[in-house]
């Protein structure tokens, strides 16, 4: 008799752990990195007067369903996808900083300061062209310094954006040791922390946006990560990355405390020190390489002519000033504007040969090899067609994700219907369990009415 | 095969998000106008446009430097005209003063009428536009014909040998003036020396003197019918090259659309296809919503 109530108290047991799985598995849904689990169960029996009795149902293990070959492809494609959506990112950025759709930009401002000379070429003599001139070249001026300080700011954020990321990987991989003490001892019991587990995937996916780094997990279940072949987390403990910036030399380098270099080669982190180590410093090479042949080029040609007033030569540009921050009309002109030298003969007022020979200077190919607005084209557009290339890279990435994720989800993920079924059939069977004691106590009932 | 809600939910968010931004992309080429605003919108286009922008600004900026030639080659042209008029008054004047009839008393007179002539001769060639003098070649800047007893013809010239000129293409520049030192110097002397000698030879009613002179005289007149209809060319040049550039900047202005403007039509249907997609995904996900067991329990 007494084996009914231990055989329904073991119904109701396995019953209320099973609702709390599938409780736990609706609840967690949506959350991030959540694995579903299911409750694995045995029959218990033992012999019985000579029969083999059942006493009822054990619950043996909880399992985790997830496809772990699954995460290491989308740790994988996680990384690159972070490299490239870090790219288009700082790659916008600089695209802001030269070009825009209102058409100010480079490569009109030079356009025009050479319409401006041919102007003058037409009639040296008339001030209001003059007066224009100097108005053009110097906002050609201001617009390369402005493009300038366009450059510098997207590269201290992209510096900052770099020591972001490392912040990032540090913390989390900080996480990743505390999660690791507390799966191994878990494991130890061989009572595994799925809740740890879980978080430890989300933090993973997160690391893998930011960097490169390759996975090994122990036999006793705690994970170990390199970064570019450098241990970093092992057991419980982590090490720092620490980023060393030279900000003159547009250098980073990451080493950990006691001073081994860490090589990161891919994620949002090689993206950043990328950008920050070579594409803006080029844009500021090219911007600056514009500046100076301008500067020389019409300070040759100006300095062989003659103003209106006397036979001295003059510069046009400043010498002194050839970056494309510092670059200046020279301050004889812009105090008098018969300064500018449009003769090629001392005190003819009406000769503009040397006006024409500078607006000819658009005809020009010197810069590399190319004309100076075809140039200061190239040079705007280029962040936007690196952005173009990278955002078709990035939305084939982006399904291969999606592809793999869908993949994940169908093992580890929670469908409701699914589990509001398996809740159904739990409730079920605590109620069975429980019409079974009630049944019990009614057969004790019976019999102690008799003693009575 | 398992389809969790968080597939459906994910997989709508995502289709909904790629049709949300493709029809503000569609937008924004439709209510700008242009198709391609920022490099990254299609970076060869954006690189040809602007190219094709400084063709268009220089060819524009030739255009406003024939513009200016030709205000400044017409004044040129007009005031050689009246000088040529002027010298045929000089001439009919002096064949009269040629003839055996005329007495000692009307040559004077004529002489008188002559040296007027010459005055505004003077004043015509010294016309200018705005601060330059035309007739001065390139040193525009002082008065071209200037009263001097000790000058031939008692005209001196401040002129050079350098005509003005304009850029009116790549390479290519034209003369919008003639200079004053050109126009002077004619195959029969210069040319207010020989208008100084038709007075001279008035005064002194040296009557074989002064059948030399018309021949003088014609021939300073081809002189100066000569350099006009060498500036008349160059005018014809200019206003030819001109209606040119007119022609070549509508073809490059449509280049220029071609690559960067929106294409309307195409915008509107597709348009009308994202709009299409996206209500179907709006209306086919509230459906979907609705088929879970939660709604039976």
């Amino acid at each position: 008799m007494r084996t009914l109530f231990e055989i329904s108290k073991t119904g109701l047991q396995s019953a209320e752990r099973s609702l709390s799985v599938t409780a736990n598995n609706i609840i967690n849904a949506d959350t991030p990195g959540y694995s579903r689990q299911r409750v694995d169960k045995e029959p218990v029996g033992q012999p019985l007067r000579g029969l083999h009795a059942g006493l009822g149902v054990n619950i043996t293990t909880i399992t985790r369903l997830r496809n772990e070959l699954v995460d290491v492809q989308l740790g994988q494609k996680r990384q690159e996808m972070g490299y490239m959506q870090e790219k288009i990112k700082l790659f916008e950025q600089l695209e802001t900083a030269v070009a825009s759709d209102s058409g100010g930009d480079l490569d009109v401002h030079i356009g025009r300061l050479f319409d401006a000379f041919s102007e003058l070429s037409n009639d040296p003599q008339d001030f209001s062209v003059r007066n224009n001139l100097v108005g053009e070249a110097s906002q050609l001026a201001e617009k390369m310094a402005d493009m300038k300080r366009g450059l510098d700011l997207v590269s201290d954020s992209t510096r900052q954006s770099v020591i972001n990321n490392t912040d990032q990987i540090n913390s989390l991989l900080a996480d990743l040791a505390s999660l690791n003490k507390s799966i191994t001892v878990s494991e130890a019991m061989s009572r595994p922390d799925h809740a740890s587990l879980d978080i430890q995937v989300r933090k993973m996916e997160e690391l893998a946006e930011l960097v490169d780094f390759e996975r090994m997990t122990a036999k006793n279940g705690s994970l170990e990560i390199r970064i570019g072949g450098v241990q970093v987390l092992h057991q419980d403990t982590y090490r720092k990355i620490i980023p060393h910036n030279d900000d003159v030399a547009k250098t980073f380098d990451l080493r950990l405390e006691n001073g081994t270099r860490v090589s990161a080669n891919g994620g949002k982190l090689a993206a950043a020190i990328d950008v920050y180590e070579q594409e803006v410093p080029v844009m500021n090479q090219r911007l600056n390489l514009i500046a100076e042949t301008l500067v020389s080029g019409f300070n040759a040609l100006h300095s062989s002519g003659f103003g209106l007033n006397d036979d001295e030569s003059r510069d046009f540009f400043d010498p002194d000033f050839t970056m494309a921050h510092n670059m200046r009309v020279n301050q004889d002109i812009l105090d008098n504007h018969s300064n500018i030298a449009a003769s090629s003969a001392a005190g003819e007022a009406g000769n503009g040969e040397i006006a024409a020979a500078i607006a000819n200077l658009r005809n020009a190919s010197i810069l590399n090899g190319r004309k100076p607005v075809d140039y200061a084209v190239d040079l705007i557009s280029s962040p936007g067609a690196g952005l173009s290339q990278l955002r078709v890279a990035s939305e084939s990435r982006e399904s291969e994700i999606r592809m793999l994720e869908v993949q994940q989800e169908r093992e580890a993920g929670v469908n409701v219907d699914e589990e509001l079924s398996m809740m159904i059939q739990y409730q079920n069977a605590y109620q069975g369990a429980a019409r079974v004691m009630a049944s019990a106590q009614q057969m004790y009932d019976t019999l102690l009415s008799l003693v009575r | 095969m398992r389809i969790t809600q968080k597939i459906i939910f994910d997989d709508f968010k995502r289709d909904i998000n790629r049709n949300r931004s493709q029809m503000a992309g569609i937008q924004s080429d439709l209510s700008s106008g242009k198709r391609v605003r920022i490099p990254s919108q299609d970076p060869i286009s954006f690189q040809r446009g602007r190219i094709l922008e400084e063709d268009i600004r220089k060819q524009q900026q030739y255009q406003n430097n024939i513009s200016t030639g030709l205000r400044q080659a017409r004044l040129a042209q007009e005031a050689l005209d009246e000088t040529i008029d002027n010298l045929i008054e000089i001439k009919r004047i002096l064949t009269h003063g040629a003839t055996d009839t005329s007495r000692e008393k009307v040559r004077e007179s004529m002489a008188q009428e002559i040296g007027g002539i010459r005055d505004t001769i003077v004043m015509t060639l010294n016309s200018s536009y705005g601060d330059r003098y035309l007739f001065a070649g390139t040193n525009s800047s002082v008065e071209p014909m200037v009263f001097d007893e000790t000058a031939p013809g008692g005209v001196a010239g401040n002129s050079n040998a350098t005509a003005p000129r304009v850029q009116a293409g790549d390479q290519i520049f034209l003369d919008i003036s003639v200079t004053g030192t050109e126009l002077r110097d004619t195959s029969a002397g210069d040319l207010f020396a020989v208008i100084g000698e038709i007075e001279q030879a008035l005064l002194d009613s040296d009557r074989e003197a002064l059948g030399e002179l018309l021949g003088d005289i014609s021939e300073v007149i081809d002189h100066t019918a000569n350099a006009a209809s060498r500036l008349g060319n160059n005018i014809n040049r200019l206003e030819f090259m001109y209606e040119q550039f007119e022609s070549k900047n509508i073809v490059l202005k449509s280049n220029v659309s071609e690559l960067t403007d929106t294409d309307f039509a195409k915008a509107f249907s597709d348009m009308q296809r994202t709009q299409i997609a996206f209500e179907a995904a709006m209306a086919v996900h509230t459906q979907m919503i609705h088929n879970t067991l939660l709604d039976y329990l």
